[in-house]
């Protein structure tokens, strides 16, 4: 068993903690989420084959991820500075926006948010990750994309 | 430059593969870089060599919560095939369709009753010898989804979530050998053609 959990450890851990890095920044918040990612991992998550195995692992951490992210707005903790980004600056802008959204956005919105902004997920990957429809990603994509544009004109 | 989604970085780091991922890893520094960070394994901690085993390979399942339901449902023959508003196929071998009511986490057969917002359906095909199922939005006339299927056996289609916005949502379950014809997806009756069987769901708002 040692064996076993080692070695899904070195194959999939540094993914997943890259992953929340993404979406919490480089602080304790990301290594406590890609942990508890990794501990449910290994309790039911399917280990084989890996785009199966990675597509379970993002949907959990995109969701633990968010989950986070709520708190810190309801407890309004600063959020840390984002070291990873499919481009920085945008990367950035995009985490936060997030961070601002969190507290009114649906956590599905914000789920395909955090896939599309800063994984940089086509609409099937992330329908793939979330086990919903491309026409769904498109549907919370837009919801979310009028509640940013809704959040830059309020004064 | 368009990079591929970390997810893709990811699974090529797992899985080196020839193609589009690996030229573009091969040209660029950023992606190179991360597909290397993701290579190297972290420390492992020794808590957690006390976690508990596995469970059986086959009990993951459930925690695709939808899917998994619905094949415990199939595991214990509960399945029935659901009514299609034009056709009915009732003798065996022949195709069936089950809608998938997943509400408040809690999944059930649809039997009819009118959705509410975020309430999602997905549905479980019996193709009986056919080999693709394509999922037809009337309302919006777009395909949904289309997927080559075992012929033989049950497959699930992605769920869609009720946004709750239309009255009512229209939706064609066709089951072909080979895709389905462009004669199929568009508006007229939903019946049977050559190679081809259609069935038909409307998926009314609650209080309309």
């Amino acid at each position: 068993m040692s064996d076993g959990i080692r070695q899904a450890w070195q194959r999939y851990f540094s993914p997943v903690r890259e992953k929340c890095r993404r979406v919490l920044g480089d602080g304790d918040d990301a290594s406590d989420v890609a942990q508890e990612t990794f501990i449910r991992f290994w309790k039911q998550g399917p280990t084989e084959p890996p785009r199966v195995a990675l597509a379970w692992l993002y949907r959990t951490a995109t969701h633990l991820s968010v989950d986070r992210l709520r708190s810190r707005a309801l407890h309004a903790r600063a959020v840390p500075q984002p070291v990873y980004g499919t481009d920085l600056e945008a990367s950035t802008a995009s985490r936060q926006l997030l961070a601002q959204l969190a507290r009114e956005a649906d956590a599905e919105e914000l789920e395909a948010a955090v896939l599309s902004r800063l994984d940089g997920l086509t609409h099937l990957e992330i329908a793939e990750v979330m086990d919903v429809s491309e026409r769904t990603v498109r549907r919370l994509l837009a919801r979310f994309d009028q509640r940013a544009q809704r959040q830059e004109e309020s004064p | 430059m368009n990079h591929p989604s970390f997810l893709a970085l990811d699974h090529f780091a797992l899985e080196p593969r020839a193609g589009a991922v690996q030229a573009h890893v091969d040209a660029c520094s950023r992606c190179r870089a991360h597909v290397e960070a993701v290579r190297v394994a972290a420390p492992f901690p020794v808590a957690l060599e006390a976690l508990p085993s596995r469970r059986p390979r086959w009990a993951w399942r459930p925690a695709l919560a939808f899917g998994g339901l619905v094949a415990a449902a199939f595991a214990v023959g509960i399945v029935t095939m659901a009514t299609p508003s034009t056709t009915t196929f009732t003798a065996k071998g022949t195709p069936e369709v089950v809608v998938w009511l997943n509400r408040g986490g809690v999944v059930t057969k649809w039997a009819g009753q009118p959705l509410r917002a975020k309430d999602a359906v997905r549905f479980e095909v019996a193709p009986a010898g056919f080999d693709t199922v394509t999922v037809y939005d009337e309302v919006a006339q777009t395909v949904l989804h289309t997927a080559a299927i075992a012929p033989h056996g049950t497959s699930l289609t992605p769920a869609w979530a009720f946004d709750g916005e239309a009255e009512a949502e229209r939706l064609r379950v066709i089951v072909s050998r080979g895709a389905a014809p462009p004669t199929a997806l568009r508006a007229g009756p939903c019946t049977a053609q050559r190679d081809l069987l259609c069935f038909r769901f409307e998926l009314r708002r609650e209080g309309t």
